[in-house]
């Protein structure tokens, strides 16, 4: 504890709120922006105090989360000075609506499968084995599938008119039924 | 070979030759028929040869235009020999060989005539077929020389070839700052936020191909959540234009009675505290409007009295305002409480008229239960002579009770019987009835596939039926394949035939060597059994010799009959070496290139006619 009180002791804002923003993006599961590279020119930190200051940081705003306030960042990360503690705070309102909608995706994941994607092409069959000219539209369907945090499972369909339409119907039946249940 | 004169004959009229109707094989096409059909025929192949389409007179002219022809179809690649001779002094082989050639070289007719197509579906098929015409046509690239799979062509256009570069519609969440949506409510964080912190868009995703994808997914999904915002919208403005309508009543009402009673006012709207918050600034109203008579009158009261003096007026004013005020206040807070209380026991009321119908219940018991007592006290003072009446009407009730019982029993096993029958009637009916169902059931269900058995067999009848008119139109192609396949069946039925006879040749041969190799043996055997006994014995000797000259006439005999053998086969090749001589008709065109030559002879013996009385006749102007 002390020790990362050493560490951010003489931090200005900016850094503290660049790294801040590192360790939501690292939640958040997305593209890291900052990299221990962009802070190794400001600040007197090595590769492993740099690699402690984020798991703190990771874990402390977990728990800042529940309950967003000057108090609970003090009770959390005792000794940080006013300033970090206003940057701190500020970080986290901003991210919140971002660590949310990643706690409700995980959470409908529990649930099976989630539509990520969907991507479609129109084919033209001009013949077949059976028959010389059979000139029909073939839709190729390909749906990606997110699941259990693992992107990238499709399934393909491939569809005459008549099976397209049925699809269609299937599912306005089921949007039908999601909205009256939400009424 | 009729067949192919057929054709030919057939395909000539078909490019415009005026062929008669009585002609119906090459043997009967005089030259000048031939040198106009091949005319026509090159002049289709080639536009700009441009030779005459008829014979002209002229015997010189006549052989240049046979030699023009004859080079004209060597430059197009026929393989054999020709030259004037093969048109002018035509024989049936030959012509038929150049007009094969030169008919397989036309241009295909049925490129040219396409069915214009009609419809919005054969007009897409169309442009398909001839973009896919397009780029087949064209000549293989490896993939390196196309930029990001797509090849540009000269004119402008491009296609996607190859399937290295289709990229899948893949999406990932992106994050734009919204400050459209939020307008009062960006703080300083989140400006801070959005210009330093977010990053942008093209490095929120992870792969540049998601790019594209992601910003599409975005938009679409903004717009999909604010057409649910408009569709919830309408109930929420329903909502909040009812109390409102209903606060513009209310408040016509509470000026329609403000001349009446306060109490019964505060009766008319104690429902909610909406309704009693609107309440009161009605009653503020009316307070205005007292205060405004208070005025009036005190305005009366200095008419009256205009004498007094300013001051005195002034303090009275005073005191009065004071005096209005201080009721006006002590009004306020009556009016308060007695809300209060009205509010208080409108609760109270409501909770009573709960109560009640509980209360009620209660009662009817309690009057039902005093009602048994009180029979029971009547009954007690004379207990002997009443609880024995009691029994006596205990035991008649009892007896009664049984002769009933009796009397159900009576009347009950019939109808248990009957009753147990009829469901038994009904029970068979039932079974008959779902066994009746499920075979109606099972005949619908065949119903219903064989109509849609039908109903593929009729789309399968009318697709083919389209397609069969579509190939229809060329009849005499499918004739044609149907001779040329009997054709071929004949020449696999001569073929076998051919093959038959080989064979047979083949065991004759085989015979024929087995037979002399006999003959070898059997002759060497004798000779030399003969020969050991010639030396003893005279008459042996002579059979020896016998069977030497034998031996040697036997020899000479097969010999002949191998020579008349190999005469015969030669005599056929000459015969057949005559027919086609003969049916080169060498003897007519000869008499017809004399004929030719005797012309050009005269031709030129006129010429030179000509040319000397010319000369003469220069001469003379010279003399």
């Amino acid at each position: 504890m002390e020790k990362i009180q050493l560490l951010l002791q003489d931090v200005s804002n900016q850094i503290l709120l660049e790294l801040l923003h590192s360790c939501v993006d690292d939640i958040c599961e997305r593209k890291r922006q900052y990299h221990y590279d962009n802070f190794k020119s400001c600040t007197n930190w090595s590769k492993d105090e740099y690699d402690i200051l984020h798991t703190y940081f990771k874990t402390s705003i977990h728990e800042i989360l529940k309950n967003p306030s000057p108090e609970q960042i003090l009770k959390q990360c005792p000794g940080l000075s006013s300033d970090h503690v206003q940057c701190v705070l500020d970080c986290v309102v901003v991210r919140k609506i971002d660590i949310e909608n990643l706690l409700l995706c995980k959470s409908f994941a529990v649930s099976g499968p989630k539509l990520q994607d969907f991507d479609w092409k129109l084919k033209w069959v001009m013949g077949s084995s059976a028959l010389s000219s059979v000139r029909e539209p073939l839709l190729l369907l390909d749906f990606m599938l997110h699941e259990d945090g693992v992107n990238g499972k499709n399934v393909s369909l491939e569809l005459n008119k008549d099976e397209l339409k049925l699809l269609l119907t299937a599912l306005e039946k089921a949007q039908e039924n999601v909205r009256t249940w939400q009424n | 070979m009729e067949e192919v004169d057929n054709i030919i004959i057939h395909s000539l009229r078909k490019i415009g030759c005026d062929i008669e109707d009585e002609i119906d094989s090459l043997k009967l096409f005089s030259p000048e028929l031939v040198v106009q059909a091949a005319v026509k025929c090159l002049d289709i192949i080639q536009p700009q040869l441009g030779l005459p389409h008829s014979l002209p007179p002229s015997m010189s002219a006549r052989f240049r235009l046979g030699a023009s022809l004859a080079q004209a179809c060597v430059d197009l690649g026929y393989p054999g020999e020709m030259g004037y001779q093969t048109f002018l002094y035509s024989n049936e082989a030959d012509v038929r060989r150049v007009f094969m050639f030169l008919i397989e070289k036309l241009p295909k007719e049925a490129e040219k005539s396409i069915i214009e197509p009609a419809g919005r579906t054969e007009i897409l098929v169309k442009q398909i077929g001839e973009v896919l015409k397009k780029q087949l046509q064209s000549p293989w690239l490896p993939s390196y020389c196309w930029r990001r799979g797509v090849r540009w062509r000269e004119d402008g256009s491009w296609s996607r070839e190859g399937c290295g570069h289709h990229q899948p519609f893949s999406s990932c969440d992106l994050n734009i700052p919204k400050t459209v949506n939020l307008k009062n409510d960006v703080s300083q964080a989140w400006c801070e936020y959005y210009v330093r912190y977010l990053p942008l868009v093209t490095d929120q995703v992870a792969n540049r191909r998601q790019l594209v994808p992601s910003l599409i997914n975005f938009n679409e999904k903004s717009i999909a959540l604010k057409e649910r915002l408009s569709l919830s919208v309408p109930s929420e403005s329903i909502c909040i234009k009812i109390p409102q309508r209903l606060l513009t009543c209310l408040v016509q009402d509470v000026e329609k009675s403000s001349q009446l009673d306060f109490s019964q006012q505060l009766m008319y709207v104690n429902d909610s505290g909406e309704k009693s918050k609107l309440n009161q600034s009605a009653l503020s109203d009316k307070f205005q409007n007292s205060q405004v008579t208070t005025a009036v009158q005190n305005l009366d009261d200095i008419r009256t009295d205009p004498t007094s003096v300013a001051l005195m007026k002034q303090k009275q004013e005073e005191e009065q305002l004071e005096k209005t005020r201080e009721e006006v206040e002590n009004f306020v807070e009556v009016t308060k409480e007695t809300l209060l209380s009205v509010k208080k026991l409108s609760a109270k009321l409501a909770q009573l008229n709960e109560d009640l119908p509980g209360e009620e219940k209660a009662l009817k018991e309690l009057e039902e239960r005093y009602a048994v007592k009180k029979r029971t006290y009547d009954l007690l003072p004379d207990a002997e002579a009443n609880l024995s009446k009691l029994q006596s009407m205990v035991e008649s009730s009892a007896q009664k009770l049984v002769s009933l019982a009796a009397q159900w029993e009576k009347h009950r096993a019939p109808l248990l019987e009957q009753y147990r029958g009829a469901k038994e009637r009904n029970s068979n009916k039932a079974s008959e009835s779902q066994k009746q169902a499920d075979a109606v059931r099972a005949l619908k269900e065949k119903a219903r596939e064989l109509s849609d058995e039908i109903r593929c067999k009729e789309q399968l009848h009318s697709q083919l039926v389209a397609e069969y008119e579509s190939i229809s139109k060329d009849t005499k192609r499918s004739a044609y394949t149907r001779r040329i396949m009997e054709i071929i069946g004949n020449i696999r039925k001569q073929k076998e035939e051919i093959d038959k006879v080989i064979n047979d040749t083949r065991e004759l041969q085989k015979e024929i060597n087995n037979l002399t190799g006999r003959l070898d043996r059997s002759f060497t055997d004798a000779d030399e059994r003969i020969f050991r006994d010639a030396k003893k014995d005279e008459v042996a000797r002579r059979a020896y010799k016998l069977l030497a000259t034998l031996h040697s006439d036997c020899s000479e005999l097969v010999q002949m009959v191998e020579e008349t053998g190999a005469t015969v086969r030669e005599i056929r090749d000459l015969e057949e070496q005559i027919e086609i001589e003969s049916a080169k008709n060498v003897g007519a065109n000869l008499e017809r290139v004399s004929a030719d030559l005797k012309q050009m002879k005269q031709e030129n013996a006129a010429l030179t006619a000509q040319l000397k009385s010319k000369l003469q006749s220069n001469n003379v102007k010279t003399v």
